[in-house]
């Protein structure tokens, strides 16, 4: 039998968990492909490790999508997968998300720390982050940013890790979740609704866990981690995962992906080269979002005056400057996304279709902004429709202006080798970032 | 640390037009007509009170010859440069005479021997269209003229399709003016030689000296008695030309 | 010819190289126009009739391609969006005045554009199809003009003078569009008449552009623009008068009678288009402090911290720093009351002394919609008493009512006669409301005859009551003064009539109780 290459896995697994356990409609189209943007892009974010914050109405299937998908790409059963959950309530505490002292051994007076399921597994599921206290959301997220857990001065440290966070909106018992902890997600995607007919026939099957769900694997699994907790030596949990993936092909058919080609995979797309073009417009998208002419730079506690020459542009429209992990989220997922198409590189249309994902949680709109779009017929929650709205229109300029701009990029390029060349001009705020670089006009 | 880098071996796959040089030229040009024109202004923006008498004419319209010098523009260019200076909100700053002077300068130096203009399209009125117009030139103005059309026309011919102003053809030497409706007062005021053919009313002559003026089919001067065999000559074509 | 599996096979290609435009799949179709294509709600329909008349001359897929370059092109070039196409297509109706040849004008300068842009950024066949295309003497100039601006031969036909001086407009710098139009079509007016010259011009060949081109979304917006770019509400009206069928279609149309064809009450648009950009968020349900302290999260103990609140389950028994936790208390969320929004009763003076709203801009009519889009925005009712001298029936009466459409044409009659308020409908008005009582928006400029009777009616009323009065006189000092005691009534002065709009906003949003956004 011819091996299945990892794509042709990974589509395989998009496929069977579409048809099979997380029901949906397509509402995200690609290079003339249809797919659902919470399921692709929570693929994606399990595959690349990234941080993903699936929002939507309570019972839509915003946990179990994470759960099933990791399940598939970690070959770890459900019920493993179950028990590394922390749910979001206030009462959760550093014990119970990282870790604990060993009590024997607190006793006799050694630290000894038994990390949690949650610290100890790659597959980070939050369920309903926004009802933990911001302390723990905070915890959480630090913990995250390089893969680094840390109780009573040791440290335990992921080789890889992927974090789905869920959220209702916003109610009687939520917390806010507030612009830096919002940041360090890459993506938000919401969970929708998957219309009457679909969810009528969702009603119908109940059976849908227990294609993953394996009792001996999880107890064996749970062992394993027991282990280490006592002390012992780590077991070596491949076995484990192959024993597992054995099962899930014999059940349903799919097959799964080795930690060896989890990792081949990760440095395939981490290889995909960008194209100028799509370099360019996500310049484009972050001067605009960073860009202020009177006071150098976007800041959220300073208010754009009316008349401003740059007006119809977003510097305009939005109220606080874009940090620097948008453009690493964007840039991760479009290659991530470049990948599931088979693309040799990073194009337009990918950066384009990850945009609206990556920007909606991290802009924080004038009022006027999002009065305007609130009334629009859309599709999906406010936010990502202001943040799609906004990334058409710069589009739709980048497409009008691309060669001019992508001219007078390779032009500052020259000039700061020291060619004598005129220096670009342009209206756009991305010509006046480039004077800036080129050291033509003070910061 | 050269964030653009990655743009260095960028190289332009868009086409180069003809339509990018034609309109390269023209900015080019316009902006020597421009700087031609405001050195003009400039000039004669050193008068307190610019005072329409022959020696102020004379030297501002050298000053617009001498300004055009070396200007290489075409009827199109002239033709533009007229929409920039009724435009307003340019560069350009219309002075009324020294305005139209600049252009009557323009008319008279453009290579061309057939120069037409759209009057209808422009708010202002500019004095002065045809100062000067030589032999073997042409100016066809559709529409409605301002002051002194035709003014010291020296042997060309200026047909106005529509109504002309006062002080028309004022100090005409020779040559041809033809007004399709009425010209208003002092007209033919210092002339001294050529036709000059209005198919309306006329408000009221001028002190003219020599030359020929039809009121419609009617020599108004010199007044001839009427006679039996009064020669009614028609008025020649205002058709535009080509 | 199987054209629907040529275009599928292009597309993609076609796709790529205009950079992904958000377009659906194109689609063959039978047009009744003798138009190449058309675009409705973005969706691009190629006429098969014209595909095989040009496949005669050129290989399918060129002609495919060519024609699928020319629709995107003009989906992302020109014109660009709306608000443009209404202001390029008023700029030639001003030069021409006749509406058929300003929607030509503006069509062939719209495919100079989209075609140069194309040919200028992407290898494409479109010259070739001009090269085939027939056409009258328009057509024929313009494919002159497209020989001598893209450097190739197209067998055009048109005067070279005239074709010099074309191609001497820059048709790509969209900041020069509305100028570069104008010379466009003062230059080829002769041939725009000929077109027209006794009959409805035929539209350019590559189909023309209306408002069916564009979304829902993209016609709200761009309407909203138009109104705020418009040079006044004339130009306004002219413009949306001459697309009233497309805009009925699109639902900005009124009620007709029967065998009356669709109505666009063009004035009543632009004041509800302009009240648009005049925004006030909608407040969603407070929540407020219950004054109860409790348990909320852990934080470890320090050791200088007091004991009573470490909680020893989580402590594993321990009194030590770092490993004992302690409960951080607050003061718990819950919901408010939510005070209802109350109706709105805008009563606004159309007296000789106040502008006439359908010849030029009103702001006590602006005021008056920005604070009618307030109320019907937090789904309350507005009703509408137009006035100028009521008393002898000079007065128009809008029941509370939600509908834009009916309020609007309320707010915009214009009377111009006298002045006096018949208090009497005001009160009956007020009685027509079940629920609690409506607030009072009163603009005007004072100059009331029944100026006491209007005083003593707004000292007894209940309600918020907001009286804009434009201008200072001894009524205005008079009124003042006799209601200076009143609780509930605000009274602001207008000095300049742009301000009327911001004072109307500025106390509407203190009676709706400021800004909640949606979680």
């Amino acid at each position: 039998m011819a091996v299945q290459e990892p794509r042709g896995k990974i589509r395989d697994m998009y496929t069977f968990i579409s048809e099979r356990l997380y029901f949906n409609r397509p509402d995200l189209s690609v290079q003339g492909e249809s797919a659902n943007a919470t399921l692709l892009l929570s693929l994606l974010t399990a595959l690349i490790g990234g941080k993903a914050l699936i929002i939507g109405e309570p019972g839509l299937g915003k946990t179990t999508a994470a759960e099933y998908i990791c399940s598939l790409l970690y070959c770890l059963p459900l019920g493993v997968i179950w028990s590394g959950e922390v749910s979001g309530h206030p009462e959760q505490t550093e014990e119970k998300i990282v870790g604990r002292p060993n009590l024997g051994k607190l006793n006799q007076g050694e630290e000894v720390v038994v990390w949690s399921t949650f610290a100890r597994l790659p597959v980070k599921i939050v369920d309903e982050i926004n009802r933990l206290p911001e302390t723990k959301q905070s915890l959480i997220l630090d913990g995250l940013e390089r893969g680094k857990w840390e109780y009573l001065s040791q440290g335990l440290i992921n080789d890889e890790f992927c974090l789905f966070a869920t959220a209702n909106y916003q109610d009687q018992g939520t917390n806010t979740l507030v612009p830096p902890l919002l940041d360090r997600f890459d993506i938000v995607v919401e969970s929708k609704h998957p219309g009457a007919n679909i969810a009528s026939v969702i009603g119908q099957s109940s059976t849908r866990e227990n294609l993953l769900r394996h009792p001996d694997s999880e107890e064996a699994f749970l062992g394993a981690l027991q282990r280490t907790r006592n002390g012992r030596k780590a077991v070596d949990v491949e076995p484990l995962h192959r024993s597992f993936a054995k099962v899930v092909r014999e059940r349903c058919g799919v097959v799964l992906l080795s930690r060896a080609e989890r990792q081949a995979v990760r440095q395939e797309i981490a290889a995909l080269p960008m194209t100028l073009e799509a370099n360019a417009l996500l310049r484009m998208v972050l001067a605009e979002l960073s860009f202020c002419c009177k006071y150098g730079q976007k800041r959220s506690s300073e208010v754009c005056d009316e008349g401003c020459h740059y007006t119809n542009y977003l510097c305009y429209e939005v109220r606080n400057c874009a940090s620097n992990r948008l453009p690493g989220s964007v840039y991760r997922y479009a290659q991530a996304l470049a990948w599931w198409c088979g693309s040799p590189h990073v194009d337009v249309e990918h950066i384009r279709t990850i945009l609206p994902y990556a920007l909606a949680h991290r802009a924080q709109w004038r009022e006027s902004y999002l009065l305007a779009r609130e009334h629009e017929r859309r599709q999906e929650p406010l936010l990502l429709h202001a943040a799609r709205h906004a990334t058409a229109a710069v589009f739709h300029r980048f497409h009008e202006q691309r060669h001019d701009i992508l001219a007078s990029l390779g032009t500052a390029a020259r000039l700061l080798d020291g060619d004598d060349l005129p220096p670009p001009q342009g209206d756009h705020p991305l010509y006046s970032e480039i004077r800036r670089d080129l050291g033509l006009e003070r910061a | 640390m050269n964030p653009f880098e990655a743009f260095r071996s960028y190289s332009a796959t868009r086409r180069e037009l003809p339509l990018d040089r034609i309109l390269a030229r023209r900015d080019q040009v316009l902006q020597r007509l421009s700087q031609s024109y405001q050195a003009l202004i400039e000039e004669e923006s050193k008068q307190l009170i610019w005072v329409v008498e022959q020696g102020a004419l004379s030297r501002a319209y050298s000053t617009a010859i001498e300004a055009l010098r070396g200007v290489d523009f075409t009827v199109e260019d002239l033709e533009d440069m007229c929409l920039e200076l009724d435009t307003n909100d340019g560069v350009t700053t219309p002075m009324g005479a020294p305005s139209g002077l600049f252009i009557a300068a323009m008319c008279n130096q453009v290579p061309a021997h057939d120069i037409a203009l759209n009057l209808r399209i422009f708010r202002h009125r500019w004095p002065f269209l045809g100062y000067r117009l030589p032999r073997g030139r042409r100016l066809y103005l559709d529409g409605d003229a301002g002051d002194f059309v035709g003014a010291l026309l020296d042997g060309g011919e200026v047909v106005v399709t529509g109504n002309a102003g006062n002080y028309t053809s004022i100090g005409m030497k020779t040559g041809t003016v033809q007004i399709g409706y009425s010209t208003g007062k002092y007209t033919g005021e210092g002339m001294r030689g050529g036709t000059l053919r209005v198919g309306g009313r006329i408000a009221a002559l001028g002190r003219v000296k020599q030359g020929v003026i039809y009121e419609g089919d009617l020599q108004v001067f010199p007044t001839r008695e009427p006679g039996p065999s009064a020669t009614l000559k028609p008025l020649a074509s205002t058709a535009q030309p080509k | 010819m199987n054209w629907p599996q040529v275009l599928a096979d292009l597309w993609p290609e076609v796709r790529r190289k205009h950079l992904w435009p958000e377009l659906p799949i194109p689609q063959m179709g039978t047009i009744d126009a003798p138009v190449a294509m058309q675009m409705r709600d973005k969706q691009i329909t190629l006429n098969t009739v014209t595909c095989d008349e040009l496949a005669a001359s050129m290989p399918p897929e060129a002609v495919i391609e060519a024609l699928l370059d020319h629709g995107i092109s003009h989906y992302t070039r020109c014109p660009w969006d709306l608000a443009t196409h209404l202001q390029l297509y008023a700029t030639a109706k001003a030069e021409l005045g006749r509406k058929s040849l300003a929607r030509l004008a503006t069509d062939s300068f719209i495919d100079v554009v989209a075609n140069t842009a194309c040919v200028k950024e992407v290898p494409t066949p479109l010259p070739d199809v001009y090269r085939h295309l027939g056409g009258g003497p328009l057509q024929g100039a313009l494919t002159a003009l497209y020989t001598q601006i893209w450097g190739m031969q197209l067998h055009g036909s048109g005067d070279p003078a005239l074709v010099r001086r074309l191609a001497r407009i820059p048709y790509l710098d969209r900041q020069q569009w509305p100028h570069s139009l104008r010379r466009f079509v003062q230059l080829v007016r002769p041939l725009l008449e000929e077109e027209g010259r006794g009959r409805q011009p035929e539209p350019p060949a590559l189909g023309h552009h209306s408002l069916e081109s564009y979304s829902q979304a993209e016609v709200t917006l761009g309407l909203q623009a138009f109104a705020q770019q418009a040079q006044d509400i004339e130009q306004f009206c002219d413009v949306v008068q001459d697309f009233t069928r497309e805009l009925a279609a699109l639902g900005y149309g009124k009620e007709a009678g029967e065998g009356v064809g669709p109505q666009v009450d063009a004035e009543a648009l632009y004041y509800m288009q302009l009240a648009q950009s005049y925004h006030l968020p909608v407040r969603g349900v407070p929540m407020e402090r219950s004054g109860v302290l409790e348990p909320y999260s852990h934080a470890p103990w320090e050791a200088s911290q007091p004991v009573h609140d470490i909680d020893i389950w989580t402590s594993f028994g321990k009194l030590l720093p770092g490993l004992s936790q302690i409960w951080k208390r607050r003061q718990g969320l819950v919901y408010g009351q939510r005070e209802g929004t109350p109706d709105c009763l805008l009563v606004l003076d159309s007296s000789g002394s106040m502008p006439n709203p359908r010849a030029h801009l009103s702001e006590a009519v602006l005021g008056a919609a920005c604070a009618a889009e307030a109320y019907l925005r937090h789904a309350a009712r507005v009703a509408v008493y137009n006035f100028s001298d009521a008393l002898m029936g000079g007065k128009t009466v809008v029941p509370f009512s939600t509908d834009r459409q009916t309020i609007y044409e309320g707010l915009c009659v214009y009377h111009g006669g006298g002045t006096s308020l018949r208090l009497r409908d005001l009160d009956e008005l007020r009685l027509t409301v079940p629920r609690a009582t409506p607030d009072l928006l009163l603009i005007t400029d004072m100059q009331l005859t029944n100026l006491e009777d209007v005083i003593t009616y707004l000292a007894g009323l209940e309600g918020r009551i907001t009286v804009i009065h434009i201008g200072e006189n001894t009524a205005t000092d008079r009124f003042r003064a006799a209601t200076q005691h009143h609780p509930r009534l605000q009274i602001f002065t207008v000095r300049e009539r742009q301000d009327i709009p911001k004072i109307v906003l500025g106390q509407v949003r203190r009676y709706l109780g400021g800004l909640q956004g949606q979680g």
